[in-house]
């Protein structure tokens, strides 16, 4: 198990390579370069790009074309007049001080912007994780058990209905009528305005209010599948011989169930948990814009968009790291369940 | 500008707009708190670094400059300058600064502040490169002395007074350390009106009168800048926009064509939140097709005109736009005073098939495609149109089926916006549809239709190229006199419009809003703006 630890850890480092130079080339050769962004501006004011409506407004001096000096001056303020590969590698060589460079967009050094908007993320990706799996794990398991009555058809449909809504489109559906309409929740944000001005448990009980309806939407998706894949695995569980032997023992049908089964039953639910890391940097963009929740989802949208490369370098570098060591974490955690498996 | 001037613009004022003349309501109430959507968050509200709209929202509250156009009459108005002297050879303007003004820190507004906004602009390590081109027609600001700056510029360009005047000033005592300055995205220290009190990042921007703002006490400002407290949102989704404003969590928000004829209808709407639908002389986008004249097809008139009589905008506008827009009739604002007013082209399959066949395009296959031989080779006709939106593909859909019908095969293809940009800017397009804004109430051709600007990079991306209308604009540029420039920049539009190097589109008729019913106006609009710095809280 250490030789394959260390075996998978250093893998680590050509993979990391990969991800990072293959992101590096392709946004340096996507067209728009921050640069042309800058341009862009003068061009056609602030209207132009991002959302890509077109056109925009006309500059003041009338005229078009920017004169060779103001190119340049851009080149040298973001680094551009040094070819690929030169800046590939300052940006390695920076990044051992842990200096992912400055963001074009917010003129501010990267770690921090990403700083800014990652506990908002965090907090939704724990929330969430935690959530998803106290109630799938159970659901998972009296569904199985259940399998093929009432509860479990009934379930099973309401999970494929709520599987095949979009986020977007339950978004609206749940800021219309529980926020809008019913005025039950707040309609976005993550606080209130007065927030400042509340007790704790009145600070805690905004906060929790905030957090409903766009938890409903983060866990939307995940809810489904994990539920069908417990109740899939524990139906597998129950109808082995040694659950079968179990019961002629004599043995109580909990015991059966939580004793012997569950464990086993956990296994594939496990990989899963190699993602837990995913949930430092779990960001979606629809429903962050939806909320009005600033989170890395939205940042990673709007830093594409506007090729902010350091940013996009430094979310691709964070987001790379946490989900490979996630994967060697899904292995351990493998291992910590079925003492059988041994990876060698 | 002289009476003569002052006559046209009266004159056709009264031909074009209807006849409203809002007055500032002097003695509106003042306090309260004015929340309204900004639409999106500022990456930097820093006065030199930032480029974006929304930025420059909260810097129109904050900052001031020199002077400022009238909402109503769209003359120059003091602001941080008393008065100023234009020279005869209209190349120095001379701002005498107002002595009670004061930036937000305390300290007072002097020309050495003024010089420095202007010289910043210029400097190497602001890394302002974006704005330079703005300010390019003036090469320097001079101190005459402590309340006395003085501008001079380069050439006789019309707009070199405007670029002076509203230059933003900012204290040379804060901004003066520029590393430290740089790191200034969430604070913003001017002489405006209002001061930046809080910009929680992805929440909220709020703003706070300014005790000390000269105007507070000048009669010149009388029932402008009422509220107490200015709140600004970040909303992007228009759904979640509209909720908030339903709840009363919104005074202001614009509202597009949709969202005014089929999501405001029934309560609140109408009680608590009220929506607008106004006419004003603000120039207004168009949206167009554009030729690329370096492709042979497009390079023979009668082809274009075709084109364009084959573009069915009244029944778009009807089924798209509710039939709230005009039908452009060229390259300016439908109800600007330099429309030379030209009839819009109509939708009219059997003129463009006889203008086509003019053009020897026929079918004479009878394959239900149109062909021409070109020295002895038969080409048809089919082109493709490049297109950044997915929301206007409905417009271009039902386009091509007119254009079948016609024996035309235009193929759609829709591009993310800086893939789209590349090819609009190598040129390497058929036929290309955008929108440009506005722009100015006094608007200068030149970007978008003068041959110098068919460069790589440059606005005029189609490669429109007529000397008569480079000749005329480059007149117009430089003549001081608005009357002749309005007679020159007439025909240069008549000119384009003759040309048809667009299918023009549309033109916005009305701007679409909604208040919340505890806003006080003295009008619905502006002649030239809707006019919220006029707003007031009413007593509950």
């Amino acid at each position: 198990m250490i030789v394959y630890l260390i075996r998978r850890l250093l893998l680590m480092i050509p993979t990391f390579f990969g991800i990072t130079v293959v992101t590096f080339v392709l946004i340096n050769l996507a067209p728009g370069s921050p640069i042309e962004q800058k341009l862009q501006a003068i061009r056609f004011g602030a209207a132009g790009g991002g959302g890509g409506g077109g056109g925009g407004s006309i500059n003041t001096r009338g005229d078009t074309s920017v004169n060779e000096e103001v190119i340049e001056a851009l080149k040298k303020q973001y680094g551009f007049d040094k070819p690929l590969h030169v800046r590939y590698f300052i940006w390695l060589k920076n990044l051992t001080r842990l200096d992912f460079g400055e963001s074009f967009t917010y003129q501010e050094p990267v770690i921090d912007v990403i700083k800014s908007k990652f506990p908002v993320s965090l907090q939704f990706g724990i929330a969430s994780l935690i959530l998803t799996y106290l109630v799938c794990i159970p659901l998972g398991v009296r569904k199985a058990i259940k399998a093929g009555a009432s509860f479990d058809r009934v379930t099973t449909i309401l999970l494929n209905l709520t599987y095949s809504i979009p986020p977007l489109v339950l978004g609206i559906f749940l800021i219309v009528v529980f926020a809008g309409k019913l005025n039950m929740f707040p309609i976005g944000g993550i606080q209130s305005d007065d927030y400042e001005s509340l007790t704790t448990m009145g600070k805690l009980w905004d906060r929790v209010h905030h957090f409903v309806l766009p938890l409903i939407c983060y866990m939307i998706g995940g809810f489904t599948e994990l539920s069908v894949l417990m109740r899939n695995s524990m139906l597998d569980i129950i109808k082995s011989d040694f659950v079968r032997t179990a019961r002629a023992k004599g043995l109580s049908e909990n015991i059966v169930i939580f004793k012997h089964a569950l464990r086993n039953a956990l296994i594939p639910i496990a990989t899963g948990l190699g993602g837990f890391f995913g949930a430092f940097l779990a960001g979606s963009l629809i429903i962050e814009q939806m909320f009005n929740l600033d989170g890395i989802g939205l940042l990673g949208y709007q830093s594409v968009l506007s090729r902010d490369y350091n940013v996009i370098m430094g979310l691709t570098f964070i987001s790379s790291l946490l989900l490979m060591f996630g994967r060697v974490f899904s292995d351990i955690i493998y291992v910590l369940i079925d003492p059988r498996i041994d990876f060698k | 500008m002289n009476m003569k001037g002052l006559l046209a613009l009266i004159l056709s004022s009264a031909l074009t707009a209807p006849a409203f003349a809002a007055a500032p309501n002097a003695n509106a109430p003042k306090g309260g708190n004015f929340v309204f959507n900004l639409g999106g968050e500022p990456p930097t509200v820093h006065p030199i670094t930032a480029t974006d709209a929304y930025s420059r929202y909260v810097q129109n509250y904050v900052c001031d400059g020199m002077a400022t156009r009238d909402s109503e009459t769209y003359d120059w108005k003091p602001r941080l300058a008393e008065k100023w002297e234009i020279s005869k050879d209209n190349k120095v303007f001379t701002f005498h600064l107002r002595k009670d003004a004061v930036f937000h820190d305390g300290t007072p507004v002097t020309a050495e502040d003024v010089k420095f906004s202007f010289d910043a602009i210029f400097e190497p390590k602001y890394e302002a490169a974006h704005l330079r081109p703005y300010y390019e027609g003036l090469t320097k600001a001079e101190v005459l002395d402590a309340h006395t700056i003085r501008f001079t510029a380069r050439d006789l360009y019309f707009n070199n007074f405007e670029s002076a005047a509203t230059l933003t000033v900012i204290p040379k005592k804060i901004y003066s350390d520029i590393e430290k300055s740089k790191k200034m995205n969430r604070q913003l220290i001017c002489a405006g009106p209002y001061v930046l009190s809080k910009f929680d990042r992805g929440q909220v921007i709020t703003l706070k009168k300014f005790d000390k703002w000269y105007g507070n006490k000048d009669a010149a400002y009388a029932g402008m800048y009422n509220f107490d407290t200015i709140t600004m949102r970040f909303y992007k989704d228009e759904n979640v926009e509209l909720e908030r404003a339903k709840k009363g969590e919104l005074d202001y928000l614009d509202l597009r064509v949709e969202a005014f004829m089929k999501k405001t209808e029934g309560a609140p709407w109408g009680k608590t939140i009220i929506k607008h639908k106004v006419e004003n002389s603000a120039p207004k986008s168009y949206g167009f097709i554009g030729w690329n004249f370096r492709k042979e097809l497009f390079q023979d008139r009668n082809v274009r005109v075709a084109l364009a009589h084959l573009l069915n905008r009244e029944e778009m506008n009807k089924k798209f736009r509710y039939g709230m827009s005009d039908l452009a009739n060229g390259a300016i604002y439908l109800r600007s005073e330099y429309n030379p007013g030209n009839k819009a082209l109509e939708f009219n399959p059997k003129k463009a098939q006889e203008l086509l066949a003019k053009a020897g395009w026929t079918d004479k296959d009878k394959n239900g495609v149109l062909e021409k031989e070109v020295n002895g080779k038969r080409s048809e006709f089919k082109f493709t149109l490049i297109y950044p939106s997915k929301d206007t593909e409905k417009y271009y859909t039902m386009y091509r089926e007119d254009l079948k019908k016609a024996g035309i095969d235009m193929e759609l293809k829709y591009l993310e916006w800086n893939s789209f940009l590349k090819l609009v800017d190598e040129g390497n397009f058929d036929a290309v549809t955008m929108a440009w804004g506005g722009g100015s109430v006094d608007p200068d051709p030149k970007q978008i239709w003068h041959s110098a600007s068919s460069v790589a990079g440059g606005s005029n991306f189609i490669a429109y190229k007529n000397p008569e209308v480079d000749k005329l604009i480059d007149e117009a540029r430089v003549e001081p006199n608005k009357a002749k420039r309005v007679a020159a920049l007439k025909k240069v539009y008549a000119k384009i419009a003759e040309d048809a190097p667009y299918a023009f589109l549309f033109n916005d008729k009305y701007a679409f809003y909604a208040n919340s019913s505890r806003m006080g106006m003295p009008a619905e609009t502006f002649k030239y703006e809707i006019g919220r710095d006029y707003w007031w809280l009413k007593a509950q």
